[in-house]
């Protein structure tokens, strides 16, 4: 056990657990669906839930839903551990500063020296998510950008509509 | 039971104590007992929030997740920590003047240390009686038969924050606070104050500390109270915003403002949704 430590001096843990949050609210497609025991407990009407499933994947008996192949980035996004609550708490409230930043004008002494701090964390977070991530052209949805891609050895392909990106 | 209050009973914010009536089931026998604590004072409640020591821990991720714990699509689970039954005895202790309602034996009857003797559950449970205070259910008007829905008020004056509260088992309905409508400054304030916390990382989980938040949130409604309803002050009715901030119950300070800004955050320790329901343990306030 450690001694108690304000994290909203941890500009580092701030900055890290900003770009697991971009990632993770960005990449939902990543997400696995529950399982189908899961699914069928929760499940107020279990046939009706079986209707609204792909049929393919009905009638194959419902394998266990494997996550999908993930690069080393989205490795490193997904797989890290869990964002702690008092980090979502102080990121949930930067997050609100920089929105009110944008649309209110706000003298520089209003602002706490651990808010500047954060929202600067904040934003090396959001270069660093965009340049290890692009957007698909078609559709929209997220895609990290591999090393592969970079070289040109390979064409990459969207996860959502697999057009090329 | 609460008593009701009769026609427009105002809550007396100078009373020189308050007898909390309980009632006590116990050995197949119901006892209704009195305990006569003192009002208190926003350094009793202040205390009475550093003890409570709200926490949170963050429980490690289910056996039966798919390998990959919370961090992938799995919501984490939270486990509320609070010293609720110290801190509730370290505050009885503060504002307990007298009993009634409770028998010594003939032979022990000049017992001096008589606060050792009360049960710790009567304890806590008068102390609980001092908490129930939580905002009012909106209750259908003339103009509109459902309390569900209603018309947000454009530039409006005051914000009216509505609350409820059962004080020396008496229930009082309609205790108004008027604010104006909260700037973003102010907002900004209140936020900040939420969003600073600690954290402990543990062997196992870690766990996010809850620092005292009573004080500021005082200073908060003492900054922004225009107007009160419902209260009085040696049975006159408060009407100097200086005068409110100065008497006013700080705890019912506290469930004002988080009212005001719409979001509750943290669990109160008051979770009464009215007055009348009542946690149903064997001690009750009556």
């Amino acid at each position: 056990m450690t001694l108690p430590h304000s994290i909203t001096a941890d500009t580092l843990g701030v900055e890290r657990f900003a770009y697991q949050l971009f990632c993770r609210a960005a990449d939902e497609t990543a997400r696995p669906r529950p399982s189908l025991p899961r699914l069928e407990a929760a499940a107020l009407n279990p046939n009706r839930l079986h209707e609204a499933l792909d049929p393919p994947e009905h009638q194959q008996g419902f394998p266990p839903v494997q996550p999908p192949k993930e690069s080393p980035e989205e490795v490193l996004c997904t797989r890290s551990t869990p964002v702690p609550l008092a980090y979502r708490i102080w990121l949930t409230h930067l997050l609100w500063l920089e929105d009110v930043l944008h649309t209110v004008a706000c003298r520089p002494a209003e602002l706490t020296a651990a808010e500047l701090a954060g929202l600067q964390a904040l934003n090396r977070a959001r270069s660093r998510f965009l340049r290890a991530h692009q957007f698909c052209p078609h559709c929209d949805a997220l895609n990290p950008r591999s090393s592969r891609a970079r070289s040109g050895k390979s064409l990459r392909r969207c996860r959502r509509c697999h057009q090329e990106l | 039971m609460t008593e009701e209050p009769t026609k427009m009973s105002l809550l007396e914010l100078a009373a020189p104590e308050l007898p909390i009536p309980l009632k006590v089931s116990h050995a197949g026998r119901t006892y209704r007992v009195r305990h006569f604590l003192r009002p208190p004072a926003p350094a009793d409640w202040f205390a009475y929030e550093v003890a409570l020591a709200m926490a949170v821990e963050e429980l490690p991720p289910a056996p039966d997740s798919p390998g990959h714990g919370p961090a992938f699509g799995e919501e984490p689970t939270f486990k509320l920590h609070l010293r609720s039954t110290d801190a509730a005895l370290e505050l009885w202790d503060r504002l307990a003047r007298r009993v009634e309602g409770y028998q010594l034996p003939p032979s022990n009857q000049d017992q001096p240390d008589w606060r050792t003797l009360i049960p710790l559950a009567h304890k806590e449970a008068a102390v609980h009686a001092l908490t129930l205070v939580a905002p009012a259910a909106l209750a259908p008007d003339s103009t509109n038969n459902d309390p569900t829905n209603y018309d947000f008020p454009l530039l409006a004056d005051e914000v009216p924050i509505v609350l409820e509260a059962v004080v020396a088992g008496v229930a009082y309905p309609r205790l108004v606070h008027s604010f104006p409508p909260p700037s973003v400054e102010a907002e900004r304030t209140y936020r900040r104050l939420l969003a600073e916390t600690l954290l402990v990382r543990g062997s196992r989980s870690p766990r996010t500390l809850i620092p005292s938040r009573l004080p500021a949130l005082v200073r908060l409604y003492d900054r922004l109270i225009l107007t009160v309803s419902g209260y009085s002050l040696n049975a006159r009715p408060l009407t100097d915003p200086a005068e409110i901030a100065r008497v006013m119950d700080a705890w019912h300070k506290r469930v004002a403002v988080q009212a005001l800004f719409g979001e509750v955050t943290e669990p109160s320790p008051a979770d009464a949704s009215t007055p009348t329901e009542l946690p149903t343990t064997q001690e009750l306030p009556e």
